[in-house]
């Protein structure tokens, strides 16, 4: 097949469709990555610990980012680079941000703001609010794990890919990161019950 | 690979700590907004580094130019002057012409032959229009390549219609361009986005039988291959 009748080819391919042009192919690659997985991403950078203010900052970031980079990214790879990008934005963010106050270790047991509301969506916020708390202090690179595994329930195959690790990272992490939450979550229940 | 167990299968407190976290949402109109936000600033970087990497490549372009201008127009001073310069006037060709001094030099002393010698070129004159004619052709090649940008920029802003009416600017205000290679490129596209599709297949055919061997033809060739 020669040079000519290939190129007869490929644009019989193209003809059905928009005609590429490179700014529209673009800027079309860039908001079918960003909408993919713009929701995966907020949520990622939210149960990293990003604060409800930094997070408008954070994504913008990060859509720069990709944006810069769109060239690099290898089709099939765009999840990944996504995450991975989120993962050191967020971890710049709550640097900066752990940088202007002292970091509390020590958990309140006391996360009540309304007594009188027993209802499950009352309970589930307290129980959210916690989770941050605990979670607040882990090592960030154990907590991506954490929060991949146990929150989002992906495999560890997954998340080996999402955040470029070998497996066997991943599985140690995972122990680690299991650990430390056990721990905390076991001395708060000690002072709560402490303080009844 | 077997997975471990999860904490949200348990029932105790490390269960539930973990399973509220399901109920975490995204904003509504945050990725609408984001992805627009981020489409948008990068159409601008890209216009900008667009205008960047022409200006760059199109001031390299005029520095050669304005060089060999420099030096054609002090080589047909010196000869109209009429014989062997003085060496005053061979200091002054140095002065005047840093890069290409040697050639200026040299040439000057073979007196080249000149079709038409200008009406009064006075011995001894100082080389005072090899600047401007350099300084001219520089400033309006940096014109053109201002106004293409002008097109450029409309076009990655989605513009059709407003990239063809700089473009007609852009041939009305310089008839005699150097970029006109350039110029067609962006009418291509710029029909294309107006879409004029007919119109810019018919431009983009013309442009491939006059220009076999660049490598703006190769791309052409993908969409409009005949």
């Amino acid at each position: 097949m020669g040079a000519g009748s290939s190129v007869r080819a490929f644009a019989f391919i193209f003809r059905g469709k928009p005609r590429p042009r490179p700014a529209d192919a673009f800027a079309e690659r860039l908001s079918a990555i960003l909408s993919a997985h713009f929701d995966g991403a907020w949520l990622f950078a939210r149960r990293l610990g990003v604060h409800e203010g930094d997070l408008d900052d954070v994504m913008q970031e990060v859509g720069t980012i990709v944006a810069a980079r769109l060239e690099t990214i290898k089709v099939g790879s765009e999840k990944s680079f996504v995450f991975g990008t989120v993962f050191r934005v967020a971890s710049e963010a709550r640097r900066r941000r752990m940088r202007r106050r002292e970091v509390d270790e020590e958990l309140a047991a006391d996360t009540v703001d309304d007594a009188d509301r027993p209802d499950e969506v009352h309970e589930r916020r307290e129980a959210r609010a916690l989770l941050d708390r605990i979670l607040e202090a882990m090592p960030i690179e154990l907590r991506a794990v954490f929060v991949l595994f146990e929150i989002e329930e992906r495999s560890q195959i997954e998340i080996a890919e999402i955040l470029a690790l070998p497996v066997g990272t991943v599985a140690s992490r995972m122990r680690r990161a299991r650990e430390d939450f056990d721990a905390r979550v076991a001395r708060w229940q000690a002072q709560s019950r402490g303080r009844e | 690979m077997k997975e471990p167990q999860r904490l949200a299968e348990g029932s105790d407190l490390r269960a539930e700590l973990v399973r509220s976290a399901r109920a975490d949402r995204v904003p509504g109109s945050a990725k609408a907004r984001h992805v627009a936000a981020a489409v948008a600033a990068a159409a601008a970087i890209q216009a900008r580094a667009a205008a960047a990497a022409s200006l760059k490549a199109l001031l390299v372009k005029a520095l050669v130019v304005t060089t060999l201008a420099i030096a054609a127009a002090a080589t047909y001073q010196v000869v109209t002057a009429g014989g062997r310069p003085s060496a005053r006037e061979a200091r002054e060709v140095r002065a005047t012409a840093s890069a290409p001094t040697p050639l200026a030099a040299e040439t000057s002393q073979r007196a080249l032959p000149v079709a038409e010698p200008p009406p009064s070129a006075p011995r001894g004159a100082p080389l005072a229009s090899a600047a401007p004619l350099a300084a001219a052709s520089s400033q309006r090649l940096a014109e053109e390549v201002a106004q293409l940008d002008r097109a450029r920029a409309a076009l990655l802003a989605g513009d059709g219609d407003g990239a063809l009416a700089e473009l007609a600017r852009y041939h009305h205000d310089f008839p005699a361009s150097q970029l006109g290679r350039e110029a067609t490129l962006l009418e291509i596209d710029a029909l294309e986005k107006a879409g004029r599709h007919d119109l810019a297949r018919d431009r983009a055919r013309a442009f491939m039988r006059a220009n076999p061997q660049s490598a703006a033809t190769k791309r052409l060739a993908i969409t409009y291959g005949e």
